[in-house]
C-alpha cells in the first residue's frame, strides 16, 4: 500500500460558528417542551366520552404520555414486551397467560399491581375472564381467558383502549408512563411532568407544557416565532408551512379519507353509478393538489406499507369508461355529498369530487353537514387504523362497513395469509359502496431546538415520541 | 446464460416509499475473524434468493399453468438494490424455464414485431409491514392469476457498509438486534483462546470462537432495582484475566473462565474510566482518569481525578479526552452545554471546540498523528455519524483525516485500555442493527 502522510484538512478555530455548530449527539436533560393541538381534550380519562374524532385521536396521545400496555410493537408489527415481558398461549389461543414486570413503579409512589391491571383490562373487554396469580418464583402472572381463540391478543393488547392505569381516591388516572398529568384544564391547557421512577428511564424533557384548542394559524404562528415546540399540523397546511421555512415531519399516511354510500332509494343504489363515480375521481390531483402531496392515492382500504398490495388496486381515473358508464345517468338527480363542514380539507376534497364528476357528465352537489336532519347519498369519512397490523386494521374497517353493506361481516382467519387479505379487501370495495380517496399522514411542526423526533410506528398506540425527545440548548 | 436483459423492463420504483427495515433479523456476523469494513463488499451468490424464488414459482405453477412464450417483467417497489433486483429476476427465468415457460426475446434483427405473448408474468418485489413480500400476477387466455409470498431477508442483504477512508479503520466485530453499550475482545482472533464480551441493557454476553464463528458460552443478568436512564450507558474493562462492568449505579465484577463468576451490586458513587490511557491498572495512581457518572443521567458529574486534571472540578461532561501532547497536560471534555472545552492544568477553560459529538476518546501517538482524539459527529439518533482524527495544535483544533462514515448514530466511543484503539457502537438506521467496532489508526496506507 502507498503510505502517506496524515493531511491537515480543516481547522475549527475556538468559537468560530459557535452559534450554528454547537450541537451534539448525546440527550440533554432539562427543559419544557411546549406543545400546542387544535383538538379541545375535555378529559384524559377514557371513560369520558369525546365529541370528535380528532379529540379522541389527541387524547389518546396524551395517554401514551402517561401510561402504559402489556405490550406494544416493534417496527415490523411484532409485539415486544412492556408491561408483560413475556406471554405465552394455550387451549388453540384461547388462554393466554403474561409473566408481569416486577417493580414497576406507578406515579403515586405505589407500586403497579397486578389487581389494578385486572381491573382495567375487563372494564376494556367486558367478555375476557383475566385472574392473577403468582408463581413459586414470586413473579406475576396475569391470566386472560378468551370466548374465543386470539392468536393476535398480543398486538390487541398494544391497542390504545388497553392501557394500564389504576384510579386514584379522587377517581383521577394514575399511570406507570414517562409522563404525569400535574395541571389539567379541561380544553385548554395541561402541563406534564417528568416521572423520575418511569420503568422506562425519566424522559429527557422535565415538563410538557400543552395548549389546546388553538387554531391551526395560531399553532403555525406559535412555531415559528419560538413559541411552541411541537405543533400538530393538518395535511392540507404542511406543505405551505414548510414553504415558510417550518421543520414538518409525517407520518406514514394511516388515516383513509374515503366516499361511503348510505343505502336508500336513491341513483347511488345502483352500483354502476357509483362505479362510474369511482373512475371519475383524479385521486393524483386530490393528493398533489389539496393536500400538496401529503398523502398518497388510496385504491384500496390499507396503505402499502401495511399490506404491500396495494398497488394491485387502480386509482387512477377512467375518463372513457366513465362517461360511458354515466351516460345511462343523465336523467337521475345530482347525488348529494356531505362532508364535515368544519373541515376545509374535507370541504375541498368534495368540491374537487365534484368537479371531477361533472366533467365525467355525473351530477355531484356537495354540502356540509349540519347535524341531525341531513339526508345524503354519501359523504366523505375518515377512519384512523386502529393498529398497524393490516389482519386487525381491516378487521375494523370491514366491522364499521358493515352497516353499508347490510351483511355481517365473515371474521377474517387468523393469521390471514396475504392473498386471504388481499381478496377481502377487493370484496370490501367491489361495489363501490366504499370508495378510497386518499390516505392521510399525521404532520407535525417541530422547533428548531426539538431533536431526536423519530416519528412512531403509525396506529401503532405509542403516541408522540416525546419521552425520547430533548431541547437542544437545555441541560444538564 | 439465457439472460436476456433486453426482453426484461425492470423498473425501479422511482420513490422508494417504504424504508427497508430489517431489523427482525439478528445480524449475526458469524465469522468472528475480524473483518474490516474496506473489504465488505457486498457481494451475493444467486442461491441466496433461489429458495424464495422457486417456492413463489411453485406456488405460481400451482394456480395457472407456465407452459409457453411469455413475457416476464420485474418490478421493485421495496428498498433492495439492484444487484439483488438482478440475481432475483436471474433466479425467476430459470425457474420459470424449468416449468415449461419460454421467454420471448425483443426482435433485435427487425425481422418484425413477435407475437404477443400467450403468457404474461408480473412479479412485483414489494413491502409490507412485516417484511418483504412478493406478489405474481399471471395473465393468460384463461385468466389472470395473483399469488403472493411473504420472504424473509437473507442475512448479509442490507444496507451498504460505510467505507472508512484509508487513515482511520474500522473493524466491525459483531452487529446484534439487541441494544449494545459496550464490548470487549480478549485475545485476538482467529487464536480459539480468543472471546468475545458483549454488554446489552439487561445482561452481559459471553462468547468463544469456534470454527471461526462466535458461539454464546455464557451469559449473564444484570440485576438493576431502579429503572435504566434511557441513554444508556455501559463500559467493560478487561484486565488480566479480571473482567469490571459499569452501569449506571451498578458495578459488577468478575473473572473470565470456564465457569463465568460475575457479581453485581448497587455502586452510585463508583468511579468510571473514563479515557483508556494506562487503565489497564484502573487507578489514578496508575495514570487512568476516573469520573463519577449521574446514576439517573447520561453524563458525569464535576470532578475528574486524573494526571492531568488533579482534582479539578469541571462542569458534567459526557466524554474527556486526556492529552500530552505538551507539558500542561490538557484535558477535553465534551460537555453537556454542547461544546468541547480544552483546560489546561485546572478547570479554566482555555479554548472551546465547536461542532463535536458527544462522544470523544484520546489515543496514543501514531504516525503523524500526535496525541489524536477520536471525535464523532454533531447531529442526533436520526442521523448517520462519522468519526474523525483530531489533534490540538496553539489551542485549535484540526482534523487530522477524512472522517469514517457510520450508517447511524454512534452511541458508545471508548479508548481501548491500551490506547491504541477505541472501541465504538452504532446503530445502522436502516437495518436497527446495533454494530460493534473497533476503530484504530493505520498511518501509512
Amino acid at each position: 500500500m502507498k503510505r502517506r502522510a496524515f493531511q491537515l484538512l480543516a481547522v475549527v478555530s475556538m468559537g468560530c460558528c459557535a452559534l450554528t455548530l454547537r450541537s451534539a449527539r448525546r440527550p440533554h436533560y432539562g427543559g419544557t417542551l411546549r406543545a400546542e393541538v387544535g383538538a379541545a381534550v375535555l378529559s384524559i380519562d377514557p371513560a369520558f366520552p369525546t365529541d370528535t374524532a380528532e379529540q379522541n385521536n389527541v387524547r389518546e396521545k396524551l395517554l401514551a404520555l402517561m401510561c402504559d400496555r402489556l405490550v406494544t410493537l416493534e417496527e415490523h408489527g411484532q409485539p415486544k414486551p412492556a408491561l408483560a415481558t413475556s406471554w405465552q398461549a394455550a387451549a388453540g389461543y384461547k388462554l393466554w397467560s403474561f409473566r408481569l414486570r416486577p417493580n414497576v413503579m406507578a406515579q403515586d409512589g405505589a407500586p403497579l399491581t397486578a389487581d389494578d391491571i385486572v381491573s382495567v383490562l375487563e372494564a376494556a373487554n367486558p367478555r375476557w375472564r383475566i385472574a392473577a396469580a403468582t408463581n413459586p418464583d414470586g413473579s406475576t402472572m396475569l391470566n386472560i381467558e378468551l370466548p374465543g381463540a386470539d392468536p393476535s391478543l398480543p398486538a390487541e393488547l398494544a391497542m390504545p383502549r388497553n392501557f394500564v392505569f389504576r384510579r386514584s381516591a379522587n377517581g383521577s388516572l394514575v399511570g406507570t408512563g414517562p409522563f404525569q398529568v400535574s395541571a389539567w384544564q379541561a380544553g385548554h391547557q395541561a402541563v406534564f411532568s417528568a416521572f423520575d421512577a418511569a420503568w422506562q428511564g425519566r424522559p429527557f424533557v422535565d415538563s410538557i407544557e400543552l395548549k389546546m384548542g388553538r387554531a391551526v394559524r395560531d399553532r403555525l404562528i406559535d412555531l415559528e416565532t419560538g413559541k411552541a415546540d411541537f405543533v400538530d399540523v393538518p395535511p392540507d397546511e404542511a406543505r405551505r408551512a414548510a414553504d415558510r421555512g417550518a421543520r414538518i415531519r409525517a407520518s406514514l399516511p394511516d388515516e383513509l379519507l374515503s366516499l361511503e354510500f348510505s343505502r336508500g332509494p336513491r341513483a347511488a343504489e345502483d352500483p354502476a353509478f357509483r362505479h362510474a363515480l369511482a373512475l371519475s375521481i383524479d385521486r393524483s390531483a386530490l393528493v398533489n393538489f389539496v393536500l400538496q402531496r401529503q398523502g398518497e392515492a388510496a385504491g384500496s382500504p390499507l396503505p402499502q406499507w401495511s399490506s404491500g398490495t396495494a398497488f394491485l388496486f387502480a386509482a387512477a381515473p377512467d375518463p372513457a369508461q366513465t362517461k360511458q358508464l354515466a351516460a345511462q345517468f343523465q336523467s337521475v338527480p345530482a347525488l348529494l355529498l356531505g362532508y364535515d363542514g368544519a373541515n376545509a380539507l374535507e370541504k375541498a376534497v368534495a368540491e374537487r369530487i365534484a368537479v371531477n364528476a361533472r366533467e365525467a357528465g355525473i351530477h355531484v352537489n356537495v354540502q356540509a353537514e349540519s347535524g341531525a336532519g341531513n339526508t345524503f347519498d354519501a359523504r366523505l369519512v375518515r377512519r384512523r387504523m386502529i393498529s398497524p397490523v393490516p389482519r386487525i386494521a381491516l378487521t375494523d374497517l370491514l366491522l364499521q362497513w358493515a352497516p353499508l353493506e347490510g351483511a355481517d361481516i365473515a371474521p377474517l382467519s387468523d393469521p390471514a395469509a396475504p392473498e386471504d387479505l388481499y381478496a377481502r379487501e377487493r370484496a370490501a370495495i367491489e361495489n363501490d359502496r366504499v370508495i378510497p380517496l386518499v390516505y392521510l399522514p399525521e404532520t407535525f411542526g417541530l422547533s428548531a431546538r426539538m431533536r431526536d423526533w423519530k416519528s412512531p410506528l403509525p396506529a401503532s398506540g405509542d403516541g408522540w415520541p416525546l419521552a425520547q425527545v430533548w431541547l437542544e440548548g437545555e441541560g444538564p | 446464460m439465457r439472460f436476456l436483459p433486453a426482453a426484461i423492463p425492470i423498473r425501479q420504483s422511482l420513490q422508494r416509499q417504504i424504508v427497508f427495515r430489517i431489523t427482525t433479523l439478528l445480524i449475526l456476523l458469524s465469522v468472528g475473524v475480524a473483518q474490516t469494513s474496506r473489504a465488505q463488499q457486498p457481494t451475493q451468490p444467486t442461491s441466496l434468493w433461489d429458495s424464495p424464488v422457486r417456492e413463489l414459482v411453485f406456488k405460481l405453477a400451482g394456480a395457472a399453468s407456465l407452459r409457453g412464450n411469455g413475457a416476464l417483467e420485474v418490478q421493485n417497489m421495496c428498498s433492495l438494490d439492484a444487484s439483488a433486483v438482478a440475481l432475483i429476476q436471474h433466479s425467476l427465468l430459470v425457474q420459470l424455464s424449468s416449468r415449461g415457460f419460454r421467454l420471448m426475446s425483443s426482435p433485435a434483427d427487425g425481422s418484425g414485431t413477435p407475437p404477443p405473448p400467450a403468457i404474461d408474468v408480473r412479479v412485483t418485489l414489494s413491502e409490507n409491514l412485516a417484511g418483504l413480500i412478493w406478489i405474481a400476477e399471471l395473465r393468460s387466455p384463461s385468466g389472470k392469476k395473483i399469488v403472493m409470498l411473504p420472504v424473509g431477508v437473507p442475512p448479509g442483504i442490507s444496507a451498504s457498509e460505510s467505507r472508512p477512508v484509508p487513515l482511520l479503520d474500522r473493524t466491525v466485530i459483531w452487529r446484534q438486534a439487541e441494544p449494545m453499550l459496550d464490548f470487549a475482545l480478549v485475545g485476538a482472533p482467529p487464536e480459539s483462546s480468543a472471546q468475545l464480551i458483549v454488554l446489552s441493557p439487561e445482561r452481559v454476553a459471553f462468547y468463544n470462537l469456534q470454527q471461526s464463528s462466535w458461539r454464546l458460552a455464557a451469559s449473564s443478568a444484570i440485576e438493576h432495582a431502579h429503572p435504566w436512564p434511557r441513554d444508556l450507558r455501559g463500559r467493560i474493562e478487561v484486565d488480566s484475566g479480571k473482567l469490571a462492568i459499569y452501569m449506571p449505579g451498578i458495578f459488577c465484577s468478575g473473572t473470565l473462565g470456564t465457569e463465568l463468576g460475575l457479581y453485581c451490586a448497587p455502586a452510585d458513587d463508583k468511579m468510571w474510566p473514563v479515557d483508556g490511557s494506562n487503565l489497564a491498572h484502573g487507578s489514578v495512581s496508575h495514570g487512568g482518569s476516573l469520573a463519577k457518572l449521574d446514576p439517573a443521567r447520561n453524563y458525569f458529574l464535576d470532578s475528574l481525578q486524573s494526571p492531568n486534571a488533579g482534582g479539578a472540578k469541571f462542569a458534567p461532561f459526557y466524554a474527556a479526552a486526556l492529552l500530552s501532547v505538551y507539558d500542561l497536560h490538557p484535558v477535553i471534555l465534551a460537555g453537556v452545554d454542547s461544546s468541547a472545552q480544552l483546560h489546561e492544568g485546572g478547570d479554566e477553560i482555555t479554548a472551546h471546540f465547536s461542532g463535536w459529538g458527544s462522544d470523544i476518546a484520546s489515543l496514543n501517538d501514531t504516525c503523524a498523528a500526535t496525541s489524536p482524539v477520536l471525535v464523532t459527529g454533531a447531529g442526533d439518533d436520526t442521523s448517520t455519524d462519522t468519526i474523525q482524527i483530531y489533534q490540538i495544535a496553539d489551542r485549535q483544533a484540526v482534523a487530522a483525516s477524512q472522517p469514517i462514515s457510520f450508517a447511524g448514530p454512534v452511541r458508545t466511543l471508548w479508548a481501548a485500555s491500551d490506547g491504541n484503539s477505541a472501541r465504538a457502537i452504532s446503530q445502522n438506521l436502516e437495518t436497527g442493527a446495533y454494530e460493534a467496532s473497533s476503530i484504530s489508526i493505520t498511518c501509512g496506507r
